[in-house]
């Protein structure tokens, strides 16, 4: 058993490796083949899948960052992580999501475990009043672009953005399963990408140095932030990764790229280990894979729960220093051939991919996210306004106007 | 100063509202698929669809919430009726009874390894009669 579950782990980070080394693939993309290999034991299968996961959000990072093509869980990174790669820093910015996702794995477990208790009561007491908090962070996100002119733009992006939002998840034009992927990819990879190209964007050579420029107390206040972001949205309906990232970057004051990466890292870990333990203590899967470990061990115990916790743990080592070695290694890479070229192919891998899982709707949806996405780097505003795609519904859906919106947009 | 506005910014302003425009009216014709009770499985979970049955079971929940029951030929779904829905798509509680058709429209999605469609607006959920 033992050395079978070690097996699994492998294989599984193996398969996180490949998966998050493809520009824009999560794995939610490829659960339900997963899930067909009925024939493997169900706990190995659940190693297998909780290994992948937490991998391909670690290497995940380095295609978000040095190809500006990310997936689900990685979006927010494009912009903070671009802009070190451009400055020379691109192994630095890999270095803090990864080192924000492992210090959140030790710390989001403490958290679980203090809290396990008060969930119910949590979930119960703060589910009448989620929509102010996301109220104000559209409203801070449209304030803090402190010029008149910027805060227009800003405003005009949040509403096309939430009205796109509201019209892929409220309309059965693409999958909800795979909605997020054209959406978001449109936003932070595609529009990235066009600019690099139209601006002819070279990445210059990179630093050598193992230096981070990050105080050790904004980085433990960054890891804190967001391990605790990242378990306590896990139990909130509706609230993913990437709206706990862009409160936290607003209501946080986790601006500064450096503390962003960290926050952004620390959510992501603390929110998969979480969804995990949801099923055990609220039995209400979270994320993708959870879903899926749910389905092959339905009655999940506590000796399981910390099977897969440590698998997640060993696959997480594992994975971050795959993901620092490569982190070092790519850049080298990159400064030797035509970032034009290569941009250009990374775009069309990704519209392969969106056509393939979401069909010529899922391209329509990407190209508008992505014309709003340039439109807000020309305008000069943060491209996180971008974020009113999720916040938006979320509002209407917490306020209890989402039928209503619907219904008056014949949706 | 004037703030300058590129073409590049028109081109953009411009394509966003086409595309917003083209999947809206895509949207709006884009009907839920029909298909009944015993069709209904895992493979399409995410996907809107509309389903046809008779209200089986219905349990009231102390904050306002009702889960419906709808079968079919021995197939059974589950409908949840949030409190948050039922006031604002101002559905009729006392039509709700059980041995009456009715017909949903809503997402499919998997609670507790339980299939179930959840309706968005009050066109989604029509109580036909007996």
């Amino acid at each position: 058993m033992f050395f079978e579950t070690i097996a699994f782990v492998l294989l599984g980070t193996a398969g996180g490796i490949i998966l998050g080394m493809l520009p824009g693939m999560h794995i939610n993309n490829i659960l339900p083949l997963i899930l067909a290999f009925s024939f493997i034991s169900p706990h190995s299968l659940a190693v297998f899948i909780a290994s992948l996961s937490i991998t391909q959000i670690f290497v995940g990072y380095i295609s978000s960052i040095f190809l500006g093509a990310p997936n689900e869980d990685t979006s927010l990174s494009v912009l903070p992580g671009h802009r070190l790669l451009l400055e020379g820093r691109g192994h630095e910015a890999i270095k803090l999501v990864v080192l924000g996702g492992i210090c959140s794995l030790v710390l989001s477990l403490g958290i679980i475990f203090i809290l396990s208790n008060y969930f119910v009561y949590l979930y119960e007491i703060s589910r009448p009043y989620i929509q102010y908090p996301i109220l104000l962070v559209i409203i801070f996100m449209i304030l803090s672009e402190k010029k008149l002119r910027k805060i227009l733009y800003a405003l005009v992006i949040v509403l096309l953005s939430g009205f796109l939002g509201i019209i892929v998840l409220g309309s059965s034009l693409v999958s909800q399963q795979n909605s997020m992927f054209p959406l978001l990819s449109g936003f932070f990879g595609l529009s990235t990408l066009i600019i690099s190209i139209k601006e002819k964007s070279k990445i210059p050579k990179q630093e050598e140095d193992d230096r981070i420029g990050i105080s050790p107390l904004s980085f433990l206040k960054s890891v804190l932030l967001g391990s605790l972001a990242g378990v306590l949205v896990g139990f909130l309906p509706a609230i993913g990764v990437s709206q706990a990232a862009a409160m936290m970057q607003y209501l946080g004051g986790m601006k500064e790229p450096r503390n962003f990466l960290v926050t952004l890292g620390s959510i992501n870990t603390a929110n998969e280990l979480f969804s995990l333990s949801s099923l055990y203590l609220v039995g209400n899967p979270r994320s993708g894979s959870s879903v899926a470990i749910s389905r092959i061990l339905p009655e999940l115990e506590l000796n399981e729960v910390l099977l897969l916790i440590g698998s997640i743990c060993l696959a997480g080592g594992i994975a971050s220093i795959v993901t620092v070695y490569l982190g070092k290694r790519i850049p080298k890479f990159l400064v030797q051939i035509n970032y034009t070229s290569l941009s250009l192919g990374v775009i069309i891998f990704m519209c392969v991919m969106i056509f393939v899982l979401t069909g010529l709707y899922g391209l329509l949806i990407a190209f508008t996210s992505a014309s709003i996405g340039i439109l807000c780097t020309n305008s000069g505003v943060r491209r996180s306004n971008c974020m009113g795609c999720l916040l938006l519904p979320s509002l209407l859906f917490f306020s209890g106007l989402n039928p209503l919106v619907l219904s008056a947009l014949g949706l | 100063m004037k703030p300058k506005i590129s073409f590049f910014q028109i081109v953009c302003v411009a394509s966003s509202i086409l595309g917003l425009l083209l999947l809206y009216f895509s949207a709006l014709n884009a009907k839920p698929r029909e298909v009944s009770l015993n069709e209904l499985d895992e493979s399409l979970v995410g996907r809107s669809v509309t389903v046809r049955g008779f209200i089986n079971r219905i349990k009231f929940h102390p904050d306002g919430h009702i889960f419906l029951t709808i079968s079919y030929n021995k197939t059974k779904v589950q409908v949840p009726l949030f409190s948050s829905f039922l006031s604002s798509a101002k559905i009729d509680v006392g039509k709700i009874k059980v041995g009456r058709v009715v017909v949903v429209s809503g997402t499919v999605d998997l609670y507790k390894n339980q299939l179930q469609i959840i309706p968005r607006k009050a066109e989604d959920v029509k109580i036909l009669g007996g």
